[in-house]
């Protein structure tokens, strides 16, 4: 049901019902390692190029998620799946490979909620019964798209974010029936574009952190709820920068919410010693991060009310040279085990 | 490939490299020609053709030469229709190379214009080094003459190389 | 071209505030470390040289030919092997502006596009980055000499 402005509330309780995560290399040395279904030694995961490589993670995560829930691929009804590269080939091969009638989606690093508010919305007005959503990507093949190439030696400023490689996929169906507590959906807002005027594509954060306070904001009035209501809220990759950015910005508007509850995925995947600028980013980290970790602190009771916003950059290499600005969405889903 | 394995194979490449460089060594140097390039050696001048007036000659240019203030080692050796001229230039003074260069040829052929010869004039560090090399092997009286002149040809067509 | 947008007020507090929090890049340090790297690179293309110069038949002229080659060559392993990426964080323009840095970004970007096949994707891709370079270099070599030129048909 809509409420508010742009806020979907699910009365049917959709639920997650199981995950696949995937990661490479970094992602499997940094904190978060045992979080992971599968992960890899080299990024290239023993496929020619860094594109085959991306799709690879994208289907094992699928498949993870389905043999975790004990179904074939043929009961499940949609496909909703997105990433950064152009096209979103990798995402569409991989759905190739699985046949499962497929929606694709772009919100850059924004996709993971994008498609996970529209699977939680189809599910609770049964317009399916079973839905695999989630995101991938490959820090090669975005770094050959939007950046230079992987070996080039350029400077990268500290506020620079590094992208996952690798893949975050859910399984979302009714929760009727099933007794024990599994993480539910129960609202979801959609983000409008937001852009502040800022042009540096090594700054990410900067950029997309008006975007995720819009939408928490929004969320939070068109629920109305109190700013500390969630145990925490979880941003997509906002890194160190955009996540100070973002608390900053709360307050200034009086958004009064405790500092330890604004967390963000790209400063948990990784830790300092790895040498990754302001944290990762991309679109499979906020997917990762919360189908894994996420997932499993809150079924140790950990957490048992989140708001998790994932947030997007929504420029492209063609943009920047023209000296467009960077305008930025953020989504946002609120999960309660129960 | 990671970062270990390639830590090893450069460091393969790398001694590959200095055995291959060491093996490259010229042994033939002997004596001032090794550090002719880092201090100043200037050595006697010599003459392909050992005659009196040749000696006389060279010892005049070398005197000539290193009158001037910019030039602080030079080596010559005179033979039978060019004569060859190298000299270092001080390091403040190596702005004014080329200035130099065409001062000091105009000047040696204008003073020794009755002995009708060639001055190839060079500032270049490898002729340098080949004429001290040469000048070396001359002091040696059982150094074949004829291999001396031969190498004052070579040295005299390497001056004349611009790539 | 359309021109560029004023910013409104609410974007330029906002840029006021993301001013404040962001991390500058460290420009003093950037520099200094630049500096360092570049002139150590340069140090070898001496050494190079005069290896060069002692062991084989080149002049000091001659000499720049086959040192240019060997640092490309270098800077072409160090490529390979993923370790010039590093030298490129900590050195920036230090390890970007010698030649070494123009073997680096033709070989990154070979390396990179060989799956889209050798003509399209590593003929079309291969100056990709070193394009600018060249393009630019050979037109201001032009208007310097051009300069030059008429510099002295004046009488300079």
């Amino acid at each position: 049901m809509l409420k508010g402005k742009q806020s979907w509330t699910f009365a049917n309780a959709p639920a997650i019902l199981t995950t696949g995560v995937t990661g490479g290399e970094m992602e499997g040395e940094g904190p978060l390692k045992d979080d992971f279904d599968l992960l890899y030694d080299d990024n290239y995961v023993n496929e020619d190029t860094h594109e085959k490589a991306h799709r690879k993670l994208l289907e094992d995560a699928v498949t993870i998620a389905l043999k975790k829930g004990n179904l074939k691929k043929e009961k499940v009804q949609f496909f909703l799946a997105g990433d950064l590269i152009n096209q979103i080939t990798p995402t569409s091969f991989a759905a190739r490979t699985n046949s499962i009638p497929h929606i694709g989606l772009f919100g850059a690093c924004a996709t993971s909620m994008e498609g996970l508010a529209l699977a939680g919305f189809l599910t609770n007005y049964n317009g399916a019964e079973y839905v695999l959503t989630g995101t991938s990507s490959h820090k090669g093949a975005v770094e050959k798209q939007f950046r230079y190439p992987t070996d080039y030696g350029g400077q990268k400023p500290p506020t620079a974010q590094w992208t996952v490689t690798g893949a975050g996929v859910a399984l979302v169906g009714k929760s009727v029936g099933i007794l024990k507590p599994i993480p539910k959906l129960t609202s979801a807002t959609i983000g409008k574009v937001v852009d502040m005027g800022l042009k540096d594509p090594f700054n990410m954060g900067g950029a997309m952190a008006p975007a995720a306070v819009d939408t928490i904001m929004t969320h939070h009035k068109d629920l109305d709820h109190g700013p500390n209501y969630y145990d925490a809220v979880i941003t997509g990759d906002l890194g160190q920068i955009g996540n100070k950015i973002a608390y900053d910005m709360l307050q200034e508007k009086n958004f009064l919410i405790d500092r330890e509850r604004l967390i963000d995925c790209g400063m948990l995947i990784y830790n300092k010693e790895q040498n990754v600028f302001a944290g990762g980013s991309g679109a499979a980290c906020s997917a990762t991060v919360l189908y894994g970790h996420i997932l499993n602190k809150m079924k140790k009771g950990l957490y048992k009310r989140i708001l998790f916003v994932s947030t997007g950059a929504l420029l492209s290499p063609l943009s920047f040279q023209q000296k467009e600005t960077i305008p930025c969405i953020a989504h946002a889903v609120a999960i309660e085990f129960a | 490939m990671s970062n270990r394995k390639a830590m090893k194979v450069l460091m393969v490449i790398l001694i590959a490299c200095l055995f291959i460089t060491t093996g490259c060594m010229d042994t033939k140097k002997k004596g001032d020609a090794k550090w002719a390039l880092f201090k100043t050696t200037n050595p006697n001048p010599a003459v392909l053709n050992e005659t009196s007036e040749e000696f006389a000659f060279s010892e005049e240019i070398h005197k000539f030469v290193l009158s001037f203030p910019e030039i602080y080692d030079a080596a010559i050796v005179v033979g039978d229709k060019q004569v060859l001229v190298a000299y270092k230039v001080k390091q403040m003074q190596r702005f004014k190379m080329k200035k130099i260069e065409k001062k000091l040829k105009k000047k040696l052929e204008k003073k020794f214009k009755d002995q009708n010869r060639k001055f190839t004039v060079s500032s270049d560090f490898k002729i340098f080094l080949e004429v001290v090399e040469l000048n070396e092997n001359l002091k040696d009286e059982k150094y074949s003459r004829k291999k001396a002149k031969k190498h004052f040809k070579k040295i005299i067509k390497l001056e004349k190389e611009k790539t | 071209m359309s021109p560029k947008q004023p910013l409104t007020t609410k974007q330029k507090d906002y840029q006021k505030l993301e001013n404040k929090d962001e991390i500058k890049r460290p420009l003093l340090r950037n520099c200094i470390k630049a500096f360092l790297v570049g002139g150590f690179i340069c140090l070898i293309g001496q050494c190079i040289t005069v290896f060069y110069i002692y062991f084989f038949n080149f002049t000091e002229q001659t000499a720049s030919n086959p040192t240019v080659s060997t640092l490309v060559f270098i800077s072409m392993l160090l490529t390979g092997f993923g370790l010039y990426k590093k030298l490129g964080q900590l050195g920036g323009a230090g390890s970007a502006v010698p030649v070494t840095g123009f073997g680096n970004a033709v070989i990154s970007a070979a390396i990179e596009h060989r799956s889209e096949g050798l003509v399209l994707g590593v003929g079309g891709n291969i100056f990709k980055l070193a394009g600018s370079v060249i393009v630019f270099g050979v037109f201001s070599a032009f208007v310097v000499a051009l300069i030059k030129t008429i510099f002295q048909l004046i009488g300079g």
